[in-house]
């Protein structure tokens, strides 16, 4: 499939600094690497360098409680609290573990919260929550949740009796047989290890690593992209390992992949539904995506085809890399159509933007949607945490899609970013970009 | 070799099996920087001058130079107890408690066990934690009586400038020292190392170690990962300013070592104090799991000399390119490493015999094919990393002995020596050894 090709060429055009593809089709493992894992040591990347893999994590961290349900040790639809009942918000709700795992919750998901490098780190986590404010009921919508990921990690500590990390290694990497793997620092340096890029001039990330704390939600774990895909041909395989050890069993993956929750999103490149952990995009696939700051995973499983692809790069305009890399190889490994991403349209439709207009506001940012020639003007104002992470205010055009779905006019890295409204009545009740923005 | 240097170092990592080193030197004002090698066989990176290295007990010199930093502060002196910065303090014995002082930490004299390796987590608390658990240490030797190598000492140093500072100690590292000497590649945890070239050490073997590095607890006493060119602007600033007021106060003898023959004839502050060709230099070495450094200081010349390696004989290494580097920038002879006379010596060894042991390692001299045996085994936490090893032992006089493993061109030194209450002790790898039966 000339992968080496396609990726050097797709990084230069792009201003990727490094990055790295594995492909399992046609019953065979294909890799490539390209550039550097790191800019200011030029170290050079190899199909075996390790990437942070951000959220793809989650998938990882659903199926350790998936294991604690078929050991009889959790129960889906059992309140959080019966397994830590340190667990708590700034508001009483009963959240189960299934609402955490779908991202349901409803209460606030992006805590970034540092609680150091300790062993502790996941109780200090579960602690400070308790500050946590409401975005919505449980189960009534989808909103994107980290904080309820590192809520499962948690879980999976107290009901084990280890750390979150500990139980990766023991549960997960071993059987599986996964060896390009790193949740510390300490690890991370003993493998080519992969630093992100950000900014016009695509310099090294001050921090190598986010903090502990929302280890279970992405913040730490690294992988060669080899072992995502080890990951999914044994969920392809009903839960077997390669060498046929079991990791889950196989009515686990079928659940893992079943929808639970609906993603008010635009369908295609993004997932429509969520199952357990598991993305499930409307094309057949399932998987996941990741990021940490400039660094970015594309993780796809897609059954029938038995085709699983993930790729991770460390800075550029990765949109192209999707573009130019991952699409065309999904469709013709796939023989599917696979759906590219989102564009907006040559001549968008007129839209009456009154239901919309508005200010929504979120714990981490509010937006302000206002009526605009042609579409919406939508600003974001970042909050205190959003601005100590650099962000500022910002007014995006937005054009109509379809339906509630609208694109944003001009491409941001590459990529026209989208937003869906959750309209009750005949009005935007909620903006949603993943996160569920409730009107204000 | 200065001029060839690229070209020699490349020649004695391969005669000396080290997968990678780097150095760095100052002279006549001058910086040099070469490196050869790889930093990780596992992974084939190439080692270039802006890798960091880790310096292991080096460290010790800087957590020293943080401490004298306070004391410049007018917040503590060398002879403070240290009960008194650090109330919560305890050793096994109550008089020690009461009466140690920074100055027996920073020179090794305290007799406090030396070698306890326990981790106490990852986390900012680690260091606290460890100079809690520090409460059952027992002593090697009497309070101020000699001088054994005492990593544990550093720590509970390092606790006291956690204390004064308010700061972790990595926190007051960065604050005291990095930053006020522009150090751009110097770092004490593994995330931060992540951002350059890092190396990994490597076994016996000259396979990778089977970890990068040891337990957040002992920083204060091991733990900065540099590039050679910052340890030698470190080292530079011990003889033209930046850090101290008064910094040859560290090149004051304190002790003299019982064992000259190893590292030098005497400790200072922090430092270790030896004299080559009439000229003071002024040093510390430093070892990890595979990977170790040397930094050298002469203040009669002004030269600075860090060698760092990860793996093969690393020790001899760094000596044969001391040997080759002084003698060629200041006609300075580095002291040969000590070997086997000439002529075979006689020495009545029938007191030698017997069992030497302290809290982490059991020395056992026998007779053994009508020579001296010496018997090393850890018995600590690091037990499991080291296998017991047993040394032929010839006398160089009376009380030296030398012995080396089978394959290294590093010859172990032994002094036994008595203390004036009669104990007999060994003093071997830096540390004093009573004999127990």
């Amino acid at each position: 499939m000339d992968l080496q090709k396609r990726l050097d060429e797709a990084a230069a055009k792009h201003g990727v600094p490094g990055a790295a593809i594995a492909v399992w089709a046609g019953g065979e493992l294909h890799e490539a690497a390209t550039g550097v894992v790191n800019k200011n040591t030029g170290v050079e990347t190899t199909p075996d360098s390790v990437f942070q893999v951000g959220s793809t994590t989650k998938v990882w961290t659903a199926a350790l409680i998936m294991q604690l349900v078929e050991e009889g040790k959790v129960e889906l639809d059992r309140p959080v609290t019966d397994y830590l009942p340190e667990f708590g918000l700034a508001y009483e709700a009963e959240i189960t573990v299934r609402h955490l795992l779908t991202h349901t919750g409803g209460f606030d998901g992006d805590l970034f919260e540092d609680t150091g490098r300790g062993d502790d780190c996941l109780d200090k986590y579960v602690a400070y929550l308790h500050g946590t404010t409401k975005v919505h009921e449980p189960g009534a919508l989808f909103s994107y949740c980290n904080s309820g990921f590192a809520v499962l990690g948690a879980i999976v500590a107290k009901v084990r009796g280890v750390t979150w990390e500990e139980a990766m290694a023991e549960h997960l990497f071993k059987p599986l047989g996964a060896t390009q793997t790193a949740l510390f620092g300490e690890e991370a340096v003993l493998f080519r290890a992969s630093a992100g890029h950000i900014g016009p001039d695509q310099v090294v990330y001050p921090k190598w690593q986010m903090p502990r704390s929302n280890g279970p939600a992405g913040s730490t774990m690294c992988l060669a992209p080899r072992e995502l895909v080890r990951f999914g041909r044994m969920a392809l395989a009903g839960g077997l390992a390669e060498d046929g050890t079991r990791v889950l069993a196989e009515r686990t993956l079928a659940d893992m992949r079943t929808p639970q929750t609906e993603v008010p999103t635009v369908p295609g490149m993004l997932a429509t539904a969520w199952g357990l952990g598991f993305e499930l995009f409307d094309w057949g696939a399932f998987g996941h995506d990741g990021g940490t700051p400039g660094q970015s995973t594309l993780w796809r499983i897609v059954p029938g085809s038995d085709v699983v692809l993930a790729m991770s790069a460390n800075g550029g305009a990765v949109a192209g890399l999707i573009e130019d890399v991952v699409l065309p190889v999904l469709r013709e490994t796939t023989g599917i159509d696979v759906p590219g991403l989102p564009l907006p349209p040559a001549s968008p439709s007129a839209v009456d933007a009154a239901p919309y207009a508005g200010t929504f506001t979120g714990p981490v940012m509010s937006l302000e949607v206002a009526g605009a020639d042609g579409g919406l003007d939508i600003t974001e104002i970042p909050g205190e945490f959003m601005a100590s992470m650099g962000a500022t205010r910002k007014t995006t055009r937005y054009v109509h899609l379809s339906d509630d779905h609208f694109v944003a006019a001009e491409a941001d890295g590459g990529m026209h970013a989208t937003v869906t409204f959750v309209m009750r009545d005949g009005v935007a009740a909620y903006l949603h970009n993943s996160r569920a923005v409730p009107r204000a | 070799m200065a001029g060839a240097m690229g070209q020699r170092l490349a020649e004695l990592i391969a005669k000396y099996e080290v997968p990678g080193a780097a150095l760095a030197y100052l002279h006549n004002g001058e910086l040099h920087e070469y490196a050869a090698g790889v930093l990780h066989r596992g992974t084939g990176v190439e080692t270039t001058t802006d890798s960091l290295f880790q310096i292991g007990s080096v460290t010790k010199v800087w957590t020293a130079t943080l401490l004298m930093q306070l004391a410049e502060r007018g917040l503590l002196t060398l002879d403070t107890p240290v009960a008194e910065l650090l109330p919560e303090f305890k050793v096994a014995d109550a008089e020690v408690t009461k009466t140690v002082t920074v100055r027996h930490l920073l020179s090794h004299t305290s007799g406090i066990d030396g070698d306890l390796f326990l981790d106490t987590g990852r986390g900012d608390d680690c260091v606290e934690k460890y100079v809690a658990a520090c409460a059952g240490l027992p002593q090697n030797h009497p309070l101020g009586a000699t001088q054994s190598y005492c990593n544990s000492g550093f720590i509970v140093a390092g606790r006291i400038v956690e204390k004064l500072t308010g700061k972790t100690w990595d926190e007051a590292l960065r604050e005291q020292i990095f930053e006020p000497l522009g150090l751009t590649h110097a770092v004490t945890l593994p995330e931060e190392a992540l951002r350059f070239r890092a190396a990994m050490g490597h076994m016996g073997g000259g396979e990778p170690a089977p970890v990068w590095g040891l337990m957040r607890s002992c920083g204060p006493a091991g733990l900065i990962s540099a590039r050679p060119a910052d340890v030698v602007a470190f080292g530079r600033a011990h003889l033209e300013g930046g850090l101290l007021e008064n910094p040859q106060v560290m090149w004051e003898p304190q002790v003299a070592i019982p064992n000259p023959y190893t590292l030098g004839a005497h400790w200072g502050v922090g430092w270790i104090l030896d004299e080559w060709s009439g000229q003071k230099v002024v040093s510390h070495g430093g070892n990890t799991i595979g990977q170790h450094a040397m930094l050298w200081v002469v203040p009669g010349t002004g030269t600075v000399v860090c060698v760092v390696a990860n793996g093969g004989h690393s020790g001899a290494f760094t000596h044969a390119v001391a040997t080759e580097l002084f003698a060629e920038l200041d006609g300075l002879e580095v002291p040969p490493t000590l070997g086997p006379p000439a002529q075979p010596v006689e020495v009545d060894v029938t007191r030698y015999l017997g069992v030497y042991e302290r809290a982490g390692a059991r020395l056992t001299i026998s007779l053994k094919d009508g020579g001296l045996s010496l018997l090393m085994e850890s018995t600590g936490e690091l037990a499991g990393l080291d296998q017991p090893e047993e040394i032929p032992l010839v006398a160089v006089d009376d009380v030296t002995f030398v012995g080396r493993r089978p394959g290294d061109p590093d010859w172990l030194s032994a002094v036994f020596f008595e203390l004036p209450d009669g104990t007999l002790y060994v003093h071997a790898g830096a540390r004093a050894t009573p004999k127990v039966s």
